[in-house]
This record gives C-alpha cells, structure tokens and sequence, in this order.
C-alpha cells in the first residue's frame, strides 16, 4: 500500500526501517549476508582455458587443465617426475634430481611461464586458453 | 515489537526478498558439489589417465586409486611376457592332465584342465579377454589373432631394429593360428602342445574396461574417462557440459589434431603404424603384424573404432588396421553400432575412409587429413 503523500521517501524510509528492526532482525540479516557472500566465494570458478603441458625429452606426455585440480606423473631419463595442479597453477612436486630447482620454481599458471627440470629433461609449460583444442584425452 | 510510524509495507517486502535470496544462497551452499580429479601414471607401457567428477574430493580419490589399483593388477595378470602367468605360459592341451600334478576338474570327456589344480590367478580375466579375442579372431578370418607371438618375439619391436629373413618369419608364422585356442567354459585350451598368446592388441583395452567398472561402483561418482593411449571409454558428463570431447591424434604431425568428437558412453580405440617403428631403406617396419603375412600390415596408416567395451574396439582397431577400408568396412557391417574410421595413403597422400554410419552416430569434426601429406616422413 503506497504512502499517500508519494514523492520520494527513501532516505527516512530507510531510518525508520533501520529503527523499526530489533536487535535479533539486525543479527539476522548480518547472519544471512555473510552466507550469501560465503555462497558465492565457494561456488566453482568460471573455467579458463589454460592448459599446463608436460614434455619429456622434447615429446608430449601430459597435459593437465589449469582449472581442475589433476596429478601427472612423467617419467624421464633419471626418473619420476610429478605435477599437481592445484588453484589454476601447476607445480612439480616430486623430481629425481639431485638439487631440485624445478621443485623451487614454484608455481605456472600464466601463458608463457615454464617450469623445468633440466637433468630429467621434463619441461612443464603454460598454453594459453586455445578453446578449441581443449580435448579430454586424445587417441594416439 | 514495531517502533515508529514506518510504512510497513515498502519495507517487508524486499526483505522478504532478500530472505528468500539469502536462503537460497544457503542451499546452493550446502549442497554436495560435483567436483572433477584426474591422474595419470605409467602403466601397461604407456601413459594411462583417469578422470572423474565425482561428489567431493575424497570420493574422487578414492575412485582414482581403486581404478589405478585395478589397472595394475589386470596388467599383472594378463602379462604374457611372464611365463609363469596364465597369460605367459603356452596354453594347456585339453585333456592332458598338467605336469603339476593331479589333473583333476573337467566334466566327462572335455576334461580341460589349464595348469595348477586351483583356478591360476586372472583366470577369469584371461578367459574374458580371449573370449573377446578369439570371436574377433574368427570374424576377421585371422586379421587379427591372439595366438600371434611366435611372429612378435621373432620381430622384438622395442629391442634392435631388424628385418627377420623370409624363413624365419614362415617358421614362426606356421605356429600361429587362433583356431588351435578355444575358451572352454571357465578355461582356456588348445588342441596341441606349445600356442603361445600375445595380448598386446586387447590387454589395454580391457584394462581400460575393468578401471570404467571400478569408476562406477565407486561411490559419488558421477562420470569417468579411462585413457592409455590408443584406448579410451568414458560415461556420464564430461567437465565441459555434455560429453567428453575426445581428439584423435594426426599419424604423421605429432602435436596435430585430425579429428574430434564427443564421447558420451562407449569406447574407442585406434591403432596406428606411428607407434612402435623402425625404417629401413626407406620402409616403414611398425609393430602391427599382419598375422597372415607375418610382417607389418600395409593397408593402413591408422584405424579407429567405436564399440561398447574398450575390449572389443582395441581388438576391432587392429583387425581394421590390418584389413584396411574396404574389408574391414565389410568386417563392420555384420556389426551394428561398431563404426569406424581408417586414415589411408593414397598416391602420396593421408585420405580418411570410415563406416557409413559414422556419420549418423558420432559428431565427427574432420580437421586436415584430406590434404595432409605424407611425404617427408620416411627419410
């Protein structure tokens, strides 16, 4: 039902709400706001399309999204080397080498950004987001 | 308790809204979300990837490790390099009674007896894949043949590359022939001494079949992909809304992709000349023997079908290989719902041939295979 004296009344309309509420009103609405917001902060990421591929020796052996979290094990001429993927970055995180710098270069997630490990010739590297070769699996 | 003289109306309203936006919000909250893992790891010599969405990320974990775990064994099982397993040793004679000791089983003359009086571990897996095996075998007359590994040790693909003289590769080809083995009930048997089995055309498809089962009966799994290279199977909705998307790898531009397409449920499988090979003056040698032949096929470049089981189509893919488009479209039409499409050198060139009800069932986006050339590869 419309006020009879029209125009606008926002703003003490807005007072006169604030006061009309009680104290449990007020913790209420606080309560479902910040579930509202949690909400959205945990609902799934748009997805991108970048890919982390993964070359032994100069030859393919995996690819992994950067929008799911995923694991790849690769192995090369000292050994097993292990990516994980988590947060839209990928990381090596187990390698055979002596001094691991690969494992200290931390994390790629931007196109162009490259992680290597240079005595078991694995190099892991971002692809930018090229929809159309974003594939599942590919038969070879 | 109301205080002032509020209208009531111009406020109760949107904060009703907001209640019901706000509860809302809770209930997408709280319900179990569907989140997507995948792993790959070395297994049965190549790279085997499994994906799956499953409800919350220990489901999906859990799901990984049975379907890898899985693998594994079916890889241990079905090993025909180990001449202790089923799969290793020369298939029993039916009813010979085993050097191991008391024959025991059978019923009335059949007496079949397969080595050990208790059922050899992956029995039941050895007899599945042969059972597959040996009816692929019989409707490509030998196209395609599990009993071929006297004409593969003699070739060795992975060790020093050599051309087999003629006779040799006559002496081993005399000892091959599917039609010695039969799957008797629970048991495999031949009808003489000395058939030796090589799985290597079927073994990773049914690997790839076992991990698919092992996805679905894992709880909170809402759908899965398998792939080892040549063989994948998926179900459910893949990551991208809809179903897995799938490329098939070009046979001559590693990197390049020559065909796509979405697999909803079901396996594909391709084998290819690309693989495993050695050049010699100026021929390609790949692994995929003609069993007929006993040297490497010619007819195609790659082959890939589409079957329900991963077994089936990793058994198809090598017969069609080695029958090529025309025999092998023959071989496919006896077989409703199994399409298939062959990549060919023709003058010079890779052309693609397929079933004529590909089309019609799976959404094939061919890239460049038409005028891709296949000139430059064999130095």
């Amino acid at each position: 039902m419309s006020d009879a004296r029209g125009g606008r009344r926002g703003a003490s309309t807005a007072r006169e709400a604030l006061s009309w509420m009680t104290w449990g009103d007020r913790a209420l609405v606080v309560v479902l706001i910040a579930v509202s917001v949690g909400a959205i902060l945990a609902a799934p990421k748009a997805r991108g399309g970048a890919v982390a591929q993964v070359r032994v020796q100069g030859r393919e052996a995996a690819r992994l999204s950067l929008a799911e979290e995923g694991r790849a094990t690769v192995t090369g001429p000292l050994g097993e080397t292990e990516i994980a993927v988590e947060k839209g970055a990928a990381r090596i995180v187990r390698a055979p080498c002596r001094r691991k710098v690969c494992i200290r270069m931390g994390a790629a997630s931007r196109t162009g950004q490259v992680l290597v490990c240079v005595p078991n010739e694995v190099v892991v590297e971002v692809d930018g987001g090229g929809e159309e070769v974003e594939f599942d699996a590919i038969l070879r | 308790m109301r205080r002032g003289g509020a209208p009531r109306n111009s406020v109760r309203l949107p904060f009703l809204l907001f209640l019901i936006a706000a509860a809302a919000s809770l209930v997408l909250l709280l319900r179990p979300r569907v989140v997507a893992r995948d792993e790959t790891r070395v297994l049965m010599d190549t790279f085997v990837t499994v994906r799956v969405r499953a409800t919350g990320k220990p489901a999906a974990d859990a799901a990984l490790r049975a379907a890898f775990d899985e693998i594994d064994r079916v890889a241990r099982v079905l090993d025909w390099f180990d001449s202790t397993s089923a799969a290793g040793r020369p298939v029993a004679v039916a009813g010979e009674e085993s050097a191991a000791g008391v024959g025991g089983g059978g019923e009335g003359g059949a007496g079949a007896v397969n080595g050990p009086p208790e059922q050899p571990a992956g029995a039941d897996d050895l007899v599945r894949v042969l059972a597959v095996a040996l009816d692929v075998a019989r409707l490509s007359d030998g196209a395609f043949d599990p009993t071929i590994r006297p004409l593969t040790a003699l070739w060795a693909f992975g060790s020093e590359p050599h051309v087999p003289p003629e006779d040799s590769i006559r002496a081993s080809a005399a000892r091959v022939g599917f039609r010695r083995v039969r799957v008797d009930g629970a048991r495999v048997v031949a009808d003489r001494p000395g058939v030796l089995l090589d799985l290597g055309a079927v073994a990773k498809g049914y690997a790839v079949d076992r991990a698919i089962e092992t996805l679905r009966a894992a709880p909170g799994v809402r759908a899965g992909l398998v792939a080892a290279a040549g063989d994948i199977r998926a179900f459910g909705e893949g990551p991208r809304r809809g179903a897995w998307r799938i490329g098939l790898a070009h046979p001559r531009a590693p990197g390049e992709i020559v065909a796509s397409f979405p697999l909803a449920g079901g396996a594909v499988s391709t084998s290819g000349d690309y693989e495993r090979f050695f050049v010699k003056d100026g021929v390609r040698y790949h692994h995929i023997l003609d069993p007929r032949t006993g040297a490497p096929a010619r007819r195609s470049v790659s082959a890939t079908v589409f079957a329900p089981t991963g077994t089936e189509a990793d058994a198809l893919a090598t017969a069609c290989f080695a029958l090529g488009p025309e025999e092998g479209r023959r071989l496919l039409a006896g077989l409703p719902g199994r399409e298939a499409i062959w990549i060919a050198e023709r003058d010079g060139r890779l052309v693609s041939e397929t079933t004529p009800g590909l089309a019609g069932r799976y959404a094939i986006d061919f890239g460049t295979v038409e005028s891709a050339s296949a000139a430059g590869v064999d130095p």
